[in-house]
């Protein structure tokens, strides 16, 4: 298995949407080593959250090529990429985005469902997820029962449901107080090292960038060293 | 990917909290179920009333088949040589013209016809003939039945005397001549367009009032076989009674008749299918609105790795419940309406009646009586008839027009970018 898990070559993602066409990448070449936990940060609108939809195939480069375990997921059509998202990828926004009509317990088994996953064996880790969040007291509450950092935690545990290889957490904390930041970055953390995972993280925090493995700088469409 | 997770997903629409997804979909298939319910009672009361009607009209009007002799003496006797048909049961001698009736002051043109006196025994003819007065006899030969509303106009009851006047060729001319009858029954059928101007009377008599030539005589053939049948019975018969008889069955005499119930039961269920089809696009709209607010709900499925199959599923199977619960409903509520639909006329004629007379009291006019199914238009109650397996294509293709009606919004559902609404968000 390479040690290459993500992987952009020449990824140019140009908006042509506005008025005035805006060029986010030209010729970007990166690549993210499996266990691997990176910050990514840089001022707003250079790009970051586009990299990470680009990284979960959420968004397409307009030139070059995005690799994910080896398989070009820029040029795959939306048959290929659900199965790839729903096994490959775990996704936390800044934003909960969970299910209001579902309970805890089953927003953190939705990508379990749609991964086809036997029901007692998904059971079982949801329920382990939710207890190392904290959360195995809310088991059978709904969305808007829950607290901002309870919301994350539930979104945190769904993104691992599936054992995912790639975490990809776009500002997980932005939207949450100090305490819950905290919490939340912690968890994050801790999870990501335990399982071995392999961390892409973008965050405005300095702290909490500081406490990946290594963070770089969005600049100009290149990712530096500070 | 779970099968019932489409399934799942649509079913949350329903017990959905705040956003009115359900009261949407309810008002979906309440619109729809109020669309089937005119068409099930039109289609009952439409197939009652054809077969009432058709029934009617084969029993007492058209026969069976008729047979007309094509010679003035013809080689065999009807009744005689039918014997050998399986099923024949009667071939009696019938003659029809028209007469200018009139009594006390009043008269009337009429359908006159010449009947055997055993016709009124046959068990069609019994089924539907009734003597509102009188008995179904002709006590002499100068005896006559007179339907219910001649009756009426020309203001007779039984024991009165009618007068006939008809015409008979002398060389090329016309005699006229009158006759006195006594009426001895107020007959009807109960469907007043059919007998309205009949006047009855033996057919020994109608020989003497009718011109043979202009009128000729024919006789009115019966089976006991199922209508259904009526084609091989038809072979038999011509095979049995030669080249000296012309038969025709009751499909070609009352041809145009039944024709235009026919293209009457089309019409109307073209109607009804429309009203069905502006139900269909109110389920298409309903979730045009419903894809439009799961906007982010789709799209984070899609993030999560839902495919377009599995979107479009929770849409379809959406659709295809607020099909089926309008589908069931209006069914159900039509065949409700169409079992009850006497009583409910019943029901509303008295309330008008008791307006018109508290009104009529109220303002010292005199007070006249509503009737809601006039019998010259209608049989006296609307009869109602279920054609199961048609009601059965209905319901079916009802619930598959609520599930192509929610294919459009499914597919565009499925097409959505979920990044599209997860930056917005």
């Amino acid at each position: 298995m390479s040690d290459v898990i993500l992987e952009f070559r020449q990824v140019g993602r140009v908006f042509t949407e506005t008025a005035e066409p805006v060029t986010l990448f030209q010729g970007l070449d990166w690549s993210l080593n499996r266990g691997d936990s990176v910050a990514i940060m840089g001022e707003s609108g250079t790009g970051k959250s586009t990299l990470l939809h680009l990284a979960a195939a959420l968004d397409q480069p307009t030139s070059g090529s995005v690799w994910l375990e080896g398989q070009e997921i820029s040029r795959m059509g939306e048959k290929a990429l659900s199965p790839l998202r729903t096994r490959s990828v775990g996704l936390v926004f800044q934003f909960h985005f969970l299910l209001k009509e579902f309970s805890v317990l089953e927003n953190v088994l939705l990508p379990s469902w749609l991964a086809g996953t036997p029901k007692k064996a998904a059971t079982e880790r949801a329920l382990a997820l939710l207890e190392r969040v904290g959360l195995s007291h809310r088991l059978g509450h709904f969305p808007g029962q829950l607290s901002g950092g309870e919301r994350q935690r539930a979104a945190l545990a769904r993104a691992l449901i599936n054992d995912p290889p790639l975490l990809l957490a776009d500002e997980p904390t932005g939207n949450l107080d100090e305490k819950n930041a905290e919490l939340v970055q912690n968890l994050l953390l801790e999870l990501s090292a335990d399982a071995k995972k392999t961390l892409l993280l973008v965050t405005h925090d300095r702290s909490f960038a500081a406490r990946a493995g290594y963070c770089l700088h969005l600049r100009g469409g290149q990712l530096v060293r500070p | 990917m779970s099968p019932g997770l489409g399934l799942k997903l649509g079913w949350t629409a329903f017990r959905s909290r705040g956003r009115g997804e359900a009261r949407f979909l309810w008002s979906s298939s309440l619109a729809l179920a109020l669309g089937l319910v005119p068409l099930v009672l039109v289609l009952a009361i439409a197939d009652g009333m054809i077969e009432g009607i058709s029934s009617r009209t084969i029993e007492t009007s058209l026969s069976h088949d008729q047979a007309w002799p094509l010679v003035s003496t013809p080689k065999v006797d009807p009744e005689t040589a039918l014997k050998v048909v399986p099923g024949f049961r009667s071939a009696l001698r019938e003659q029809q013209g028209f007469a200018l009736a009139f009594s006390a002051g009043a008269r009337l043109g009429v359908s006159l016809r010449g009947v055997e006196a055993r016709w009124a025994l046959d068990p069609g003819v019994r089924r539907f003939l009734k003597a509102d007065s009188g008995s179904l006899t002709f006590p002499n030969a100068r005896s006559a039945w007179v339907g219910r509303e001649s009756a009426v106009k020309l203001r007779l009851k039984v024991g009165d005397t009618v007068k006939l006047l008809t015409t008979r060729s002398v060389g090329t001319l016309s005699a006229p001549r009158v006759t006195s009858l006594t009426v001895a029954a107020i007959v009807s059928v109960g469907y007043e367009e059919l007998d309205r101007l009949w006047v009855f009377v033996p057919v020994e008599t109608s020989l003497t009032l009718l011109d043979s030539a202009e009128n000729p005589v024919f006789w009115g053939l019966k089976s006991d076989r199922p209508l259904a049948e009526s084609a091989a019975f038809l072979h038999e018969v011509r095979s049995a009674l030669g080249s000296d008889w012309q038969v025709y069955s009751w499909q070609s005499t009352g041809r145009s008749q039944f024709l235009n119930y026919q293209a009457t039961r089309f019409l109307l269920l073209v109607v009804m299918a429309l009203i069905l089809l502006v139900s269909a696009v109110n389920i298409s709209t309903s979730m045009v609105t419903l894809v439009q607010q799961r906007r982010q709900e789709t799209a984070i499925l899609k993030a999560l790795g839902g495919s377009t199959g599995l979107i479009r599923s929770q849409f379809l199977v959406l659709g295809l419940g607020a099909g089926t619960v309008g589908t069931a409903v209006g069914m159900a509520a039509g065949v409700a309406v169409a079992l009850g639909i006497n009583g409910l006329i019943s029901g509303l004629e008295t309330v008008l009646n008791g307006l018109s007379a508290l009104r009529a009291w109220i303002s010292g006019q005199p007070f006249t009586a509503t009737r809601l199914l006039d019998p010259a238009y209608y049989l006296e109650s609307l009869p109602v008839k279920f054609d199961v397996p048609l009601l059965v294509l209905v319901a079916f293709g009802t619930i598959a027009l609520a599930a192509l009606a929610s294919a459009v919004p499914a597919w565009r559902a499925s097409r959505q970018r979920p990044l599209d609404v997860l930056r917005r968000a």
